[in-house]
């Protein structure tokens, strides 16, 4: 049975810019104490101080909002173990327009509001963008109702990650780089596959394995700015000397197998998914 | 990039000397509106330094939020009493420049510092 705390709740006035933010980090500091207490915390203290910032980014959004626009708020924070969630309400003009609201650079703040800082039409959506759940809903002349959620996605995602000697042993995939031991003591989740560097800057997600036919030096660059720790070439493709130079200078593992990506593709989605069950 | 060499580098005074001067910074952000800087240093890992013409506590508040440790202020505005006590109860430190923005991202760019990562999804 999991426990919810209320961690803070806290009253916004319209207009009181002088007191903006303190809300916010108050309910920080009380939270991050607050976390210590789950033993999820105490396992990925990483994680702690990213939901830290999610929830403090998110709330001072939030209370921004109801200072730039409302006369009165109430912004309650509570948190279990598995997710950080919080409640804004306030009594203000509403939002006639809500998809408009959430359009980027779209606002209607004050001129005394942009003067701080405030009011590039931003807040709401960078809430959508950086919240796992959001729920908006105004009634024009009444009010604003939004409440936002921070979930600990490794919670969910536990079980579906592999280290990467584990990869490397199953596929038995032949190493070509110098690599030091903790390079492969790091998780692996997904993996993308595609010759397209272009369209792996754009489309994969940052610290997948990828799988390419590629070996061109380009390549070490596309994985160092997607964070990619290993490289998988297929079909057995002579990789330059120069390519193999610049992935061991930013730490990278190149490895090889003589399959092909259908194939390596198929074994290695077999192998993520035998660990989620 | 340490905090010393950011000095160094344009010339900076400390109005606000307490907090990490450890911090290894690699990347810069230079805005005036804080709302852009809640909007693209969400979610970055490594220590940012925030380049900045706002000179309100709000800046300090963000920082706080946004986990970065130095704020840089430009064209040498003067920086409200307020500012500083609340960058000294949160441990950012507070620095100072003459030079315009422009420039102040220039000369730090051109010493290695990285601009934040970001990419378009709006």
């Amino acid at each position: 049975m999991e426990t919810t705390i209320l961690i803070s709740e806290f009253f916004v006035f319209g207009d009181d810019f002088e007191h903006l933010g303190d809300g916010t980090l108050k309910t920080r500091e009380t939270l991050d104490k607050a976390l210590n207490e789950f033993e999820f915390y105490k396992k990925y203290p990483a994680l702690k101080k990213e939901n830290l910032r999610k929830l403090g980014v998110c709330s001072y959004e939030a209370e921004s909002n109801i200072v730039i626009h409302a006369k009165f708020g109430i912004i309650k924070t509570y948190a279990n173990e598995n997710k950080i969630k919080t409640i804004a309400k306030d009594i203000g003009p509403g939002i006639p327009k809500l998809l408009l609201a959430l359009t980027p650079g779209f606002s209607t703040a004050s001129e005394k509001a942009r003067k701080l800082g405030f009011g590039a039409g931003m807040g709401l959506k960078n809430i959508q963008k950086i919240s796992d759940f959001f729920i908006i809903t105004s009634k024009y002349g009444k009010g604003t109702y939004l409440t936002f959620e921070i979930w600990n996605e490794e919670i969910n995602r536990e079980g579906i990650k592999m280290k990467i000697k584990d990869l490397i042993k199953e596929l038995q995939l032949e190493i070509l780089t110098k690599y030091n031991e903790e390079i492969l003591e790091k998780n692996i989740e997904e993996a993308y596959a595609c010759d397209l560097l272009s369209r792996v800057l754009a489309k994969a997600n940052e610290e997948s394995t990828w799988i390419t036919i590629q070996t061109n030096v380009n390549v070490v660059g596309v994985a160092v700015i997607k964070r990619v720790p290993i490289i998988i070439i297929t079909e057995g493709e002579p990789v330059p000397e120069e390519t193999i130079k610049k992935a061991e200078e930013n730490s990278i593992i190149i490895a090889r197998t003589l399959n092909t990506t259908f194939e390596l593709s198929g074994k290695l989605y077999t192998l993520l998914e035998k660990e989620t069950k | 990039m340490r905090v010393e060499d950011i000095i160094k580098i344009v010339d900076a005074e400390i109005l606000q000397s307490v907090g990490n001067w450890e911090a290894n910074i690699k990347y810069g952000f230079a805005a005036d509106l804080l709302s852009d800087t809640l909007f693209v240093i969400s979610r970055e890992e490594e220590a940012i330094l925030l380049i900045t013409g706002v000179t309100n506590p709000s800046v300090v508040k963000t920082a706080k939020i946004l986990d970065i440790p130095v704020v840089l202020i430009v064209r040498g505005k003067p920086v409200e009493q307020a500012t500083i006590d609340l960058a000294k109860k949160e441990q950012i430190i507070l620095l100072r420049t003459k030079n315009i923005m422009f420039v102040t991202c220039g000369l730090l760019y051109k010493e290695g510092l990285q601009g934040a990562p970001w990419k378009l999804q709006y």
